[in-house]
């Protein structure tokens, strides 16, 4: 969990184009929207996009994708509850 | 301000017919042009759209251009079928009779042929007689050329709005005693690049537009072009003249690169602006052609806009992208000869899928043509951007 | 319908975004390819914002934001931009993304950037500014649709104070394509432009922006567009045509081409694109001082914004700058100027300016 979560960190940085933030400068719990990161909604779609093309999970209901992108942490279980049900 | 505006010709290309007196049928008989994604092959061929009959040859002979001289895009061979039909109807003889100009608008541009090819450009030369076609500007000039234009050409690309705001500065040209004639209009042709960007905004609606429908859920992309010929009242020919462009506004919403408000103010502004311009009053519009995509932004901004600015009088309204779909950089122009229809035929035009009512609004949308006296219609055409524009059609 | 020129931002390949006056030195480059020089954005931008924005992005809001702090911070009545090509990058990106990934895309933003009025609604939404709003994409027309919209606006009087901007970038792939049609010389000095007597020109891009007015005062002290007009020659570029067309526009000025002082013309080191402005110096421009523009900028559908901002210091500064004179090196001051250009042999744009009173 804590390699994926990770590994999330840095997709987020280059996918949304980050430049001055580093992995450390936000933890899983860091709120991504509103406060925290700070993103909007644009960011939101390239996120959905991300957890789409590159860990082949679809978040397709507006509630869930508030609840799954909220953040890091939250991505990373949909990811992995993911992965369970693949097996 | 300035001298009057009139419209003397109409040219338009589109899902639902070529020419206006196909479109019109399509209206009285309530036949949407919205189905499946033919002419390009793509992931999302489930996806309706409203696609222009033809096939790519078909236009061109349509059009009745020598290929082997030239290179057309879908996107231009729209423009000439739509433009030749509003330059003929307008009793144009010659681009030197009178003090002529062209403003055109466009968003995809040459995008057709940019997609088919861009791949094999970046490996080789084989398509390099292509390249000149890819920008924005390759349609009005095939355009301009074709029918002898020489001054005052320009393109204006600002998303959904595009060819409204082409119509606007038409006018303007027209009021400063710049021009005494101008073709105006738009075209966008159906590409895999803008199906697949709205695809990935999450806006295009799985089963075909709804505007205005409590339960809409997206817009459904379209293709087409239409023209316009504007003349000054001193140079135009009185049985020609349809209508008069009487008011227009253009503002921006400044709010959000691609979404408008809530309550929409954006809206609210440009068709306030709009009234202002034309010295009316929202009581004097007696139908207002909508901008009315199908999201569930634009329609409930635009639905509250309406609301808020016509407060209890509110017009017969319709938003008719259930039958062109959403034509992008053409629409606004597309809409414009539907204004200009609607008053020449003195009917206020229908929309198509709604079921049921906006919990917001007060009003439905105009579901059947309804021949009534028609004396002014309002068109709106919101882009991505925020750029807002306002229309106002008069009968003369 | 004349405007004032009241302020200018540009971003270039010369240095001239920490500066209003000419730059001291001319910066060379041994390339067929200009890059803007470009400031830190980080200074004129705010950064968070930064992150989203596409190089064109950055270039149109920095020039413009350089231009409005000069004008005072004056809010502009409308935001007008012309562009060629819009914002390329982010097209060619998307488009990419659609082919290389058999539409699975993987970032939406490319494509929200991609629309041709990106830089003009990204002004006005960091101003909140909710007044006139429009691009223009027309190739070698962009710019000068521009300014004729802005000094309509004014003579309209829906506006007092217009920004008004001509941008393009230039990418890696659009000069690939070109080289396919022989656009390009072969890498040179920028300076030596003139003296390569090869095919092909110097690609370049920039960023221009100005403050147009309704007025300034005093009177005496302003630089002043008095008119623009563009005319188009699809079947090729004629002497005589282009003369007649130059004269009408002089004489709607009440002037002849006798009263002119200056002309700076959009000759871009290419001999076939070249013949008509050389043409035009032997049997037109007799008596005029002659400038040329492209080898500080290189060539780009826009370039006449730069020009408008060398023409205005010119004038403004009553000096003609080293190394872009034709004729003689050292010309004396000139009141009033000419900028002809033509992109193609075929998109043909004038604009006339003068200093002061005409």
């Amino acid at each position: 969990m804590e390699e994926l979560i990770k590994q999330l960190k840095l997709d987020i940085i280059e996918a949304l184009s980050l430049e001055d933030v580093v992995a450390d400068d936000f933890d899983a719990e860091t709120p991504l929207f509103v406060e925290g990161l700070g993103l909007d909604s644009i960011d939101a779609l390239e996120l959905i996009l991300l957890m789409e093309r590159k860990y082949g999970v679809k978040v397709e209901d507006p509630k869930e994708r508030r609840n799954v992108l909220r953040n890091v942490r939250a991505m990373a279980e949909c990811i992995m509850e993911h992965r369970n049900k693949q097996k | 301000m300035g001298t009057r505006v009139f419209v003397t010709g109409l040219g338009i290309i589109s899902a639902i017919g070529n020419g206006t007196e196909e479109t019109l049928d399509s209206f009285n008989k309530l036949k949407s042009g919205i189905g499946r994604l033919t002419h390009i092959k793509s992931l999302h061929d489930n996806i309706p759209v409203a696609e222009v009959a033809f096939a790519y040859n078909d236009l061109l002979n349509i059009a009745g251009v020598q290929h082997s001289l030239n290179i057309y895009t879908r996107n231009t061979l729209l423009a000439i079928i739509a433009a030749s039909q509003a330059v003929e109807n307008s009793g144009w003889l010659n681009a030197f009779e009178k003090r002529t100009g062209a403003v055109f608008a466009t968003t995809v541009g040459g995008m057709d042929f940019n997609e088919k090819y861009y791949k094999s450009l970046l490996e080789s030369d084989q398509y390099k007689d292509f390249i000149n076609v890819f920008d924005s500007a390759d349609c009005g000039e095939k355009v301009a050329s074709h029918f002898g234009i020489s001054r005052n050409i320009t393109t204006i690309s600002t998303a959904c709005s595009s060819s409204a705001n082409a119509i606007i500065l038409g006018s303007r040209l027209i009021k400063n005693g710049k021009l005494d004639r101008v073709l105006v209009g738009g075209t966008d042709a159906l590409t895999r690049f803008t199906l697949n960007g709205f695809f990935a905004l999450e806006i295009l609606s799985p089963k075909g537009c709804t505007p205005f429908d409590r339960d809409r859920n997206g817009l459904t992309i379209g293709e087409g072009a239409a023209f316009l010929i504007l003349e000054s009242e001193e140079v135009a020919d009185p049985q020609k003249v349809i209508c008069e462009v009487s008011g227009f506004a253009n503002i921006n919403e400044a709010y959000h690169a691609t979404a408008s408000t809530a309550d929409g103010f954006g809206a609210a502004m440009a068709m306030t602006k709009a009234l202002l311009s034309a010295e009316l009053n929202p009581s004097d519009i007696t139908y207002i052609n909508a901008h009315g995509t199908g999201t569930e932004i634009n329609d409930l901004s635009e639905g509250k806009a309406i609301e808020n600015v016509f407060n209890g009088a509110i017009p017969r309204v319709s938003s008719t992208k259930g039958f062109t779909g959403h034509t992008l950089g053409a629409a606004g122009a597309i809409e414009a000869v539907f204004s200009a229809l609607a008053i020449r035929e003195q009917k206020a035009l229908p929309g198509l899928g709604f079921k049921n009512r906006m919990p917001e609004l007060s009003f439905d949308p105009q579901l059947k043509p309804e021949t009534m006296k028609v004396k002014h219609v309002m068109s709106n055409s919101f882009g991505f951007g925020g750029s807002n524009a306002t229309l106002i059609f008069s009968k003369v | 319908m004349r405007a004032f020129i009241k302020s200018s931002g540009v971003i270039s390949p010369q240095l001239t975004h920490n500066i209003t006056a000419f730059p001291e030195q001319l910066h060379e480059v041994n390339d067929n390819r200009l890059a803007c020089l470009e400031p830190d954005y980080r200074n004129l931008i705010n950064p968070l914002l930064l992150r989203r924005m596409p190089r064109i992005l950055k270039m149109g809001l920095a020039a413009s934001q350089l231009c409005i702090t000069r004008a005072g911070n004056v809010i502009p009545d409308g935001i007008i931009v012309g562009t060629g090509l819009g914002c390329l990058d982010n097209l060619e990106k998307f488009l990419m993304d659609v082919i290389n990934n058999n539409e699975h895309v993987t970032s939406v933003l490319p494509f929200i950037n991609s629309t041709h009025n990106a830089v003009a609604a990204q002004i006005s939404l960091l101003l909140k500014n909710h007044n006139y709003n429009i691009t223009y994409c027309h190739r070698g027309f962009s710019f000068e649709s521009a300014i004729q919209d802005a000094m309509m606006l004014i003579g309209e009087k829906q506006a007092e104070n217009v920004l008004v901007g001509g941008i393009d970038e230039c990418t890696t792939d659009f000069l690939l394509l070109h080289s396919y049609l022989n656009a390009w010389k072969k890498p040179l000095s920028n300076l030596e432009l003139l003296s390569d007597k090869n095919p092909g020109t110097i690609a370049g891009e920039g960023s221009a922006f100005f403050m147009l007015s309704g007025q300034m005062e005093p009177l005496e002290n302003g630089v002043v567009i008095e008119d623009v007009h563009t005319f188009f020659t699809p079947e090729g570029a004629d002497l005589k045509v282009i003369t007649s067309e130059i004269s009408q526009f002089l004489e709607n000025q009440n002037l002849s081409v006798h009263d002119l002082q200056g002309v700076l013309l959009g000759i871009n080191g290419d001999p076939d694109h070249d013949d008509c402005f050389y043409a035009l110096l032997r049997e037109y421009f007799h008596n005029q001082t002659a400038l040329y523009y492209k080898h500080l900028c290189g060539e780009y559908y826009t370039s006449s914004a730069f020009a408008l901002w060398l023409g205005s210091v010119i004038l403004g500064e009553s000096q003609i700058p080293r190394g872009i004179t034709l004729k003689t090196d050292i010309a004396q001051p000139i009141k009033n100027l000419l900028i002809y250009n033509q992109i193609n042999n075929s998109e043909h744009s004038l604009i006339f300016l003068h200093y002061g009173r005409l």
